[in-house]
């Protein structure tokens, strides 16, 4: 079963249960640059708290971290 | 007359072992030995024989090796030398992949840059050398090191820049910043895997080789030929094996360096990161 990644709001950290996701807890999040947002990942059944949010796989979040809202990098 | 135990690997162990069993475990040479209940394991002795059994598989989201917590001072370097050396296999390469990082806005960082370039970032340092070309979904070794003037980096064991820097040029992790291979930081994290990290508070030697020359002393022991070699003898203060004296499970990553004043410093398998058998060759 493929792992999802599913988005939420920073405010919703609280309702995560990290016995169902990957992440190890609330202070190994990674956040939105803004600090607005961050994400969890799970294998298998989607996590009630989860459930009607919106998911994507690996090359999907991928793609969205690359975005400024997420990383401010450095000019190379 | 030699007798011959059992062999298993450390994912095969027998689930319910009896009291006495004893074999052998052929992916990570060590002995084990049951209670009935735990099993025990014995380490080779390191002269018979280095193997590289595991490495880890960092995700490229948020998933990294955790050394220590904000309040470490180990990777607070100042103007002191120091070497860093790292076995990478990046699956993507870019802007600033944090490959080992000290690194929020500030701090130092180790980097996978675009086209698979080697850099290295310090707060107090801004030539930002970035050059090389990594092999993409294969191993590289890297390594940085400062001396009290040069900053130099080493990439699959040729030197690939030397770059002068003041030498009050000041090292240190980023402010209340935990310090990781992956860690996300400011930048984009590392997606890929990473084995046998190495630190030391000494400037390795390189043979006094130019820059895009293959390097000598310390640095050609380590890279051996695209092969991890066993760097015991050199003493590292931090050393994370990355799965071999944690027989690739859990999440801890055990420090088997030499540590500062007797301290170690473990690493965490952070946010899922986990252990895995692809290794140099």
């Amino acid at each position: 079963m493929s792992r999802k990644y599913v988005i939420i709001d920073a405010s919703d950290v609280a309702s995560i249960n990290f016995n169902e996701v990957s992440e190890t807890s609330a202070d190994t999040l990674r956040f939105s640059t803004d600090g607005s947002k961050t994400f969890v990942k799970f294998d298998g059944d989607t996590p009630s708290a989860l459930s009607d949010k919106a998911s994507y796989n690996h090359t999907e979040i991928l793609t969205i971290l690359e975005d400024g809202d997420w990383t401010s990098p450095l000019p190379e | 007359m030699p007798s011959t135990l059992l062999t298993c690997t450390s994912s095969t162990r027998p689930a319910s072992p009896n009291a006495g069993d004893t074999l052998f475990e052929t992916d990570t040479k060590k002995i084990i030995t049951s209670d009935g209940t735990h099993w025990y394991l014995y380490e080779y002795d390191g002269t018979t024989g280095f193997s590289n059994t595991h490495s880890v598989t960092l995700d490229g989201t948020n998933q990294s090796v955790e050394l220590g917590t904000s309040s470490s001072t180990l990777f607070n370097f100042g103007t002191n030398d120091f070497s860093l050396s790292i076995w990478y296999k990046p699956h993507a390469v870019g802007n600033y992949f944090n490959l080992w990082s000290g690194h929020t806005g500030g701090g130092w960082l180790m980097y996978v840059g675009s086209g698979g370039a080697l850099g290295f970032y310090g707060d107090n340092y801004t030539a930002l050398p970035s050059v090389g070309s990594a092999t993409v979904n294969g191993w590289n070794h890297g390594a940085v090191v400062r001396t009290s003037t040069k900053v130099k980096i080493y990439l699959n064991g040729s030197k690939i820049v030397e770059d002068t820097i003041a030498s009050t040029a000041v090292f240190n992790k980023a402010s209340s910043n935990i310090v990781g291979m992956g860690a996300t930081g400011s930048n984009t994290a590392y997606n890929g895997e990473v084995d046998e990290a190495a630190l030391w508070n000494s400037a390795l030697s390189d043979g006094g080789v130019s820059t895009g020359a293959t390097a000598g002393g310390d640095i050609a022991t380590i890279y051996n030929s695209g092969v991890p070699n066993d760097i015991s003898a050199m003493t590292p203060i931090g050393w994370w094996r990355m799965g071999e004296t944690d027989s690739g499970t859990g999440t801890v990553v055990t420090d088997i360096g030499a540590g500062v004043g007797g301290t170690k410093l473990n690493g965490a398998l952070t946010n899922g990161a986990s252990f895995v058998t692809d290794v140099p060759t």
